[in-house]
């Protein structure tokens, strides 16, 4: 059972030119970066609205003395905000009832590829996440794989649950390349306990705070 | 007769030539001092240039009109003045520094309606910032013996300058940890030998640090911005080294690239599992 989606994964873990998401603007802005309230995801001929749950500000810690980078805005957009809840405790595994979320991260200022996938590694360390094999790593290749985050530019990450309850993280670099990984059921919940879960420093902790909260 | 006598002349002045020769010798030890003398004042005003210039290089407007993350010219000019200057002069400069943090205020005539004006506070706390991210740097890229040197002579004998001996042992055990291990090491793959050693290697002067048993002293306490909020109180929590070490070697059981997997390897992991 767990041998199909590591093979789809293989099959699937493949590039092309596409913008995964198409956003209403607010009006208002967040360090310069537009926010939206809706989004309308587009992937392999399917359509998705999401809700926008809240946005907010991915500071890093460089050195103690030192005022935070700011490094990327955040957008966490829900298929079903109804079911999510606003408590800090309880907005991974409520965030999880959604068919579809996307997460877009407007990036303040370039970050290497390397660096890019390192941080999401150490997220996932903090949440117990085996990041060395299975779609988990293959995810983290394509981290890798995707170059640059370019700064002023956007990389989002989209998760979508198929009917035959797959899940599959599409990874739209800030160069629009698109990657996509085919994983078991729980694969959605991994990905999103990056911003979501145990926070692995400061700047996540007051990120998922402002994404519970609402923009 | 002719070539005896050419024999005896050049004998004779070859023999001038060599109690010239020995005469002079007899005043060569001092000569000889007074050089080493002049060597060492040269190779003393040489070695107090560099630090002028490493200064100079840590605080020139292109190296810190951006702070955050800490400027490349600014760090290069630390490790050089960590590398020239002596222990003394190391402790001297970061009481200096402290000083001007924690005492500089700006002349009472800047005062606007009774308080000074955001500017004002802005430019004063920069330029304290920078101070603090200098004594972060310098402690960090001081080496080792320096570190011990300060330890001895200002903790464990009690020298004039315990206090700022403790500050130093913070911001360095700050810089190991913030910058020298999590930002240069673990924001990348930890895929090659030298890596992981560089790791070890900092993780041991952390562990120092901790090993003095001198707890909460070791800590970093700054009070003198002027902007309240940028006043620092921060002890050096001893569970760091576990951590980052944690983090170095699951990094590092990922990343390694098969090349190096290795006996030496097993040494490296065995040596940071035994931290």
């Amino acid at each position: 059972m767990r041998l199909i989606p590591y093979v789809l994964t293989l099959l699937l873990a493949s590039q092309a030119q596409a913008s995964v998401i198409e956003l209403t603007k607010t009006g208002k802005d967040l360090d310069g970066v537009a926010l939206s309230s809706k989004a309308i995801v587009k992937i392999d001929g399917r359509e998705t609205s999401l809700t926008t749950i809240g946005a907010g500000l991915r500071s890093k810690k460089i050195s103690f003395a030192l005022p935070s980078v700011k490094v990327y805005v955040a957008q966490l957009f829900l298929s079903q905000p109804e079911s999510f809840v606003r408590l800090e405790d309880q907005a991974l595994s409520s965030a999880n009832k959604s068919t579809v979320f996307a997460i877009q991260l407007s990036f303040l200022r370039a970050v290497e590829a390397e660096k890019v996938m390192v941080a999401f590694r150490d997220s996932l360390k903090a949440n117990a996440v085996d990041f060395s094999k299975g779609e988990v790593a293959e995810f983290l290749r394509a981290v890798e794989k995707g170059g640059e985050a370019q700064s002023g530019k956007n990389l989002v990450i989209v998760g979508e649950r198929l009917s035959d309850g797959t899940e599959v993280i599409h990874y739209e670099t800030t160069g629009e390349k698109l990657y996509s990984v085919v994983g078991a059921p729980g694969f959605m919940n991994k990905i999103l306990s990056i911003w979501l879960g145990v926070p692995a420093d400061g700047g996540l902790k007051d990120l998922r705070k402002a994404l519970v909260g609402g923009a | 007769m002719k070539k005896i006598s050419v024999l005896v002349c050049l004998v004779a002045l070859v023999g001038c030539e060599a109690k010239e020769a020995l005469n002079a010798t007899k005043g060569m030890p001092g000569e000889m001092r007074v050089m080493q003398n002049e060597m060492v004042k040269t190779n003393e005003a040489v070695r107090l240039q560099k630090l002028a210039l490493s200064l100079d290089r840590m605080f020139s407007d292109q190296n810190t009109d951006i702070m955050t993350p800490p400027p490349s010219g600014m760090l290069s000019g630390a490790k050089k003045f960590a590398e020239f200057a002596t222990s003394q002069e190391l402790i001297e400069q970061v009481y200096a520094w402290l000083l001007e943090i924690n005492e500089q205020v700006p002349d009472e005539s800047l005062r606007v309606n009774g308080s000074f004006p955001k500017e004002v506070v802005q430019r004063v706390d920069f330029q304290k910032m920078q101070r603090l991210v200098a004594i972060q740097a310098v402690a960090g890229f001081t080496p080792d013996f320096k570190v011990r040197e300060i330890v001895d002579v200002q903790i464990q004998s009690g020298g004039v300058y315990q206090e700022a001996a403790y500050t130093f042992l913070a911001a360095r055990g700050f810089f190991i940890a913030d910058y020298l291990v999590s930002r240069k090491i673990l924001s990348r793959k930890v895929n090659n030998l030298e890596k992981l050693n560089s790791g070890l290697s900092e993780l041991r002067n952390l562990k120092y640090i901790f090993d003095l048993g001198l707890g909460e002293r070791v800590a970093l306490k700054v009070t003198g911005f002027l902007d309240p909020s940028k006043n620092i109180d921060l002890v050096l929590d001893p569970g760091i080294v576990g951590s980052l070490r944690e983090s170095l070697l699951s990094s590092a059981s990922v990343d390694m690239e098969e090349k190096y997997r290795t006996g030496e390897l097993t040494k490296t992991v065995r040596a940071l599992e035994s931290l």
